[in-house]
């Protein structure tokens, strides 16, 4: 065997004209699995700042003080979970691709996913601290109309009027302190703002998204005893609102 | 480094093979792995010298590992080193060369005899490794270790492929964990892992022999 299978290689290879692959290609091959790690990276640490700009974002005080549920119910319907199964898809693949780099495998997978999980941990709260988190989920609500549905359903507490909750959109004026209002399930209101207390960051306009807290007075009319912003604690810009509290 | 001249190489083409080889062949064991690459990249003609160093030891994991005949083994052989000179620009020197090489002809027979879907009913040992792999094993007895020769065959081709894989990367080409973990692309500590499950599922498929 010896030397024949060496000629017969050399032989093939002559006559084939085959040639070692580029460096440049090797370096392209190389680079598009870290692009790929690092893609699937910033995937896991915008979930991360988006799924905490939700959780924060979510009425705790009014679960807290209503008795229609158990606060747990609340905790558990209000967990964004779209968010935190693309937080889980992204991790796994990064990790799936950094262990399929050349060395990937020689790290600690107890370490590697230590690093991994500290890094998009506090990226991702960075991001929600410097408002990318409020401004992609504005921009997802405003261009993916599915993302606007699930967002609604999320937020399935509030379309209960029986019980004095409603969440919506203002659609129109009707007469002083009466607006128009279209709940999540597409039923226009009467809503009778006289006298509703209005919470920091509230701006009601046709288009405003809110969650009104009240009761109900007829099949389509709510009095409005307290006005919540559709995000509590987002940073609104200053604008020419016909009604605005910004505290 | 690469400013040396070729030496040996700059023989003529039209010189016999024999002449050709045979002084390559001097020039090779005064290099290492990594020059070799080097040199191979330039001169195509120094990549028999790799082939020369690797031919025996990858015929043998390839033997140990899938168990194919000794013609299936070097048409194997064959495909292996083509792709291992088509790919020499990717092999990077913070690794070994040699855990590089069985990478690439582990994941070539792997992928060969599972498309022929052939797995191995026993696989061919020499006598005196044989003896090696039982000698790793405590709970073989010393004067059995001669006679189990021929079963220990039979039971390394009843290991999952995972765990024969580790065993003979081990016992047989008494590779280290890391140069293993290389291998396998797998971290370390797992390979610790599989090489204990491994002995012991050949224990237990050992313990049932002996019943």
């Amino acid at each position: 065997m010896k030397n024949e299978i060496g000629k017969n290689i050399l032989k093939i290879i002559e006559a084939k004209h085959m040639k070692p692959e580029s460096k440049v290609l090797v370096f392209a091959r190389r680079s598009f699995w870290w692009t790929l790690a690092s893609v699937l990276l910033v995937g896991a640490i915008l979930s991360v700042s988006l799924f905490s700009f939700l959780v924060v974002n979510t009425d705790w005080e009014v679960f807290r003080s209503t008795d229609t549920s158990p606060f747990l119910f609340h905790i558990i319907s209000a967990i964004p979970y779209f968010w935190l199964f693309f937080l889980a898809l992204f991790v796994f693949g990064a990790y799936v691709v950094i262990r399929h780099t050349n060395f990937g495998h020689r790290y600690r997978t107890g370490i590697l996913a230590g690093v991994l999980g500290v890094c998009i941990c506090v990226l991702g709260i960075v991001f929600f601290a410097i408002g990318i988190a409020e401004r992609m989920e504005t921009g997802l609500q405003r261009h993916v109309p599915m993302y606007k549905v699930m967002d609604e359903q999320r937020q399935h507490f509030w379309q209960n009027p029986e019980d004095g909750f409603l969440a919506g959109i203002v659609v129109g004026y009707e007469g002083q302190y009466v607006y128009l209002f279209e709940d999540i399930s597409q039923k226009i209101w009467k809503i009778s703002l006289k006298n509703a207390q209005i919470m920091p960051d509230v701006v009601i306009e046709p288009g405003a998204r809110l969650k009104l807290q009240g009761e109900q007075v007829s099949d389509n009319e709510f009095t409005v005893i307290k006005i919540h912003p559709w995000f509590p604690r987002r940073q609104m810009k200053e604008m020419p609102f016909p009604i605005r509290n910004t505290r | 480094m690469m400013k040396q001249p070729l030496g040996c190489f700059s023989i003529e083409r039209n010189k016999s093979n024999c002449a050709y080889i045979s002084y390559m062949s001097q020039d090779c064991h005064k290099k290492n792995d990594a020059e070799l690459v080097l040199f191979s990249l330039q001169k195509k003609e120094y990549f028999l010298c790799i082939i020369e160093k690797y031919q025996n030891p990858l015929f043998r994991y390839i033997r140990r590992i899938s168990g194919g005949s000794r013609e299936d083994i070097e048409d194997l052989l064959q495909e292996i080193f083509i792709k291992v000179y088509i790919h020499l620009t990717s092999y990077d020197p913070k690794q070994s060369f040699s855990s590089w090489v069985y990478r690439i002809a582990r994941n070539e027979t792997i992928s060969t005899f599972r498309k022929k879907k052939i797995r191995p009913q026993s696989l061919y040992l020499e006598p005196d490794e044989m003896e090696q792999i039982a000698g790793t094993f405590d709970f073989i007895k010393l004067q059995e270790r001669k006679e189990f020769g021929k079963e220990i065959q039979n039971i390394l081709a009843k290991l999952d492929q995972k765990y024969r894989e580790v065993l003979v990367l081990k016992y047989l080409e008494e590779k280290e964990y890391q140069e293993i973990a290389d291998i396998l692309h797998k971290p370390i500590g797992t390979i610790g892992t599989l090489v204990n499950r491994a002995k012991k599922q050949f224990q237990k498929i050992y313990s049932e022999k002996q019943i």
